[in-house]
């Protein structure tokens, strides 16, 4: 009995022992994958952004107050 | 003034502190190649919604005040449109929309100066995206403020740039404050009322206490009669007659348009708005462009978009306020023509606001800012 409780421990600390030596590892490979990797992509690319600028900003100035 | 209408979006943004947090978290949409897609729910201004939005993550001390701030709410215009039009309800008027369609635009949300441009200058990101922790002057105030304060601050308007400016080379938020801006004191109705203003007595201490002062024309005054401007001002910008009209060139394109006179003046009028932070008898006052009829175009319009006309009235409650209304005027200078000698002012009825100013058709109220007795001039 006291043999099977030594061993499940065993077994349970090897467990942890994994979790904690590829968790980092885990981490860090969801960061490659940028949420918002996309839309840095486009708007980055300031000649591409401005063109749509240039097309849009004709008419004139409102000053209100 | 406007900005120009781009959203790129600088590489050092996005290593930023605000950038690190990613685009999607505040602005939603998809992270998509195609762009339809990609905007698809996009928030555009996610700092928008209740004075704070996504801000108020991380900034609640200063969105807790912002939300009610004069700047988020425009209380001010609100509450002097809701007076002149009282009895009305805005509800049976077509107010709401004119609102939307201008009023609004100065609106600001924290976006608004720290990041893009102003709704009113109709342009982009301000610096690629970059938070702007004091908001350039040029771009963010002066885009709403330009055609008074600003304009004459920057000299833009009138006949010199103000002093602190030209000289000093101080921004707008070296006398107002951030913590000012972003709670305006009490509940930001009248800017007059503010007790967190800085006053000019903060940086001139000198000038302060008549009988006290260095300066013979400052003793000369007995305390709590002139604002300073009233001897230190140039002449400043002001709009004589103003109707707001709407304009549908195609359906759905409504603009406001205001045509109206730019006029240069100097008039000393009474301060109706007098309290122990603005003690003074006599101020600068300017003209507000309001005329009885000035919103009377919304009444044809209300029935073309709503099926019935508004009241016929809308400006019932016209004589409640004056259209001369005490001014901050902002192009400061040491020495200016009233200041010259003591009879520069004295005896100069022009400088004055009397009843000779006030068109026949103007509010009541008028009759509460002329200065019924001319200082007379001193005879030596």
């Amino acid at each position: 009995m006291k043999r099977k409780k030594t061993q499940g421990i065993f077994i349970a600390a090897t467990c942890l022992g994994l979790a904690f030596a590829f968790g980092p590892v885990g981490s860090l490979a969801a960061q490659d994958t940028d949420p918002s990797s996309s839309c840095i992509n486009c708007h980055t690319d300031l000649e591409e952004m401005d063109s749509y600028g240039a097309a849009s900003s004709s008419g004139g100035a409102a000053i209100a107050g | 003034m406007r900005g120009r209408d781009t959203f790129g979006v600088a590489k050092d943004f996005v290593e930023s502190v605000h950038g690190e947090i990613g685009c999607i978290s505040c602005h939603k949409g998809q992270n998509v190649d195609e762009k339809d897609e990609a905007h698809k729910d996009m928030v555009k201004d996610p700092s928008e919604e209740g004075g704070g939005g996504v801000c108020r993550e991380c900034h609640e001390d200063i969105t807790s005040t912002y939300k009610d701030a004069m700047h988020y709410k425009l209380t001010g215009i609100l509450d002097i449109v809701g007076t002149i039009t009282s009895p009305h309800k805005m509800e049976d008027t077509l107010l709401p929309e004119a609102w939307e369609l201008d009023c609004a635009d100065c609106h600001a949300s924290c976006g608004s100066c720290h990041v893009a441009w102003p709704a009113v200058a109709k342009g982009g990101l301000l610096d690629r995206h970059r938070f702007q922790k004091t908001p350039p002057m040029d771009k963010t105030c002066y885009a709403c403020h330009g055609s008074r304060f600003a304009g004459e601050y920057m000299g833009k308007l009138g006949a010199t740039a103000d002093v602190h400016y030209e000289k000093g080379q101080m921004v707008c938020t070296d006398c107002h404050s951030a913590d000012h801006l972003h709670n305006t004191q009490p509940e930001g109705v009248k800017r007059y009322y503010a007790t967190k203003t800085i006053r000019c007595e903060s940086c001139h201490p000198d000038a302060a206490k008549s009988g006290k002062s260095k300066i013979a024309m400052h003793n000369a005054h007995p305390d709590g009669t002139l604002a300073c401007a009233v001897c230190h001002s140039n002449t400043y910008f002001n709009c004589a007659n103003c109707h707001v009209s709407l304009d549908i060139k195609k359906p759905g394109q409504i603009k406001v348009i205001f045509p109206s006179e730019p006029l240069y003046t100097f008039k000393i009028g009474t301060n109706i708005d007098r309290t122990p932070e603005n003690p003074y008898k006599y101020n600068l006052v300017r003209h507000t462009p309001m005329k009885k009829d000035s919103l009377a175009s919304l009444r044809y319009w209300q029935a073309v978009l709503k099926g019935a006309p508004g009241p016929e009235d809308l400006v019932a409650n016209y004589d409640a306020l004056p259209t001369w209304n005490s001014a901050s005027v902002h192009s400061i200078q040491r020495r200016t023509k009233q200041n010259s000698s003591c009879n520069a002012c004295h005896g100069q009825k022009e400088l004055f606001l009397t009843e000779a100013d006030l068109a026949k058709d103007e509010p009541t109220a008028n009759q509460k800012i002329i200065v019924k007795k001319i200082p007379s001039e001193i005879k030596k």
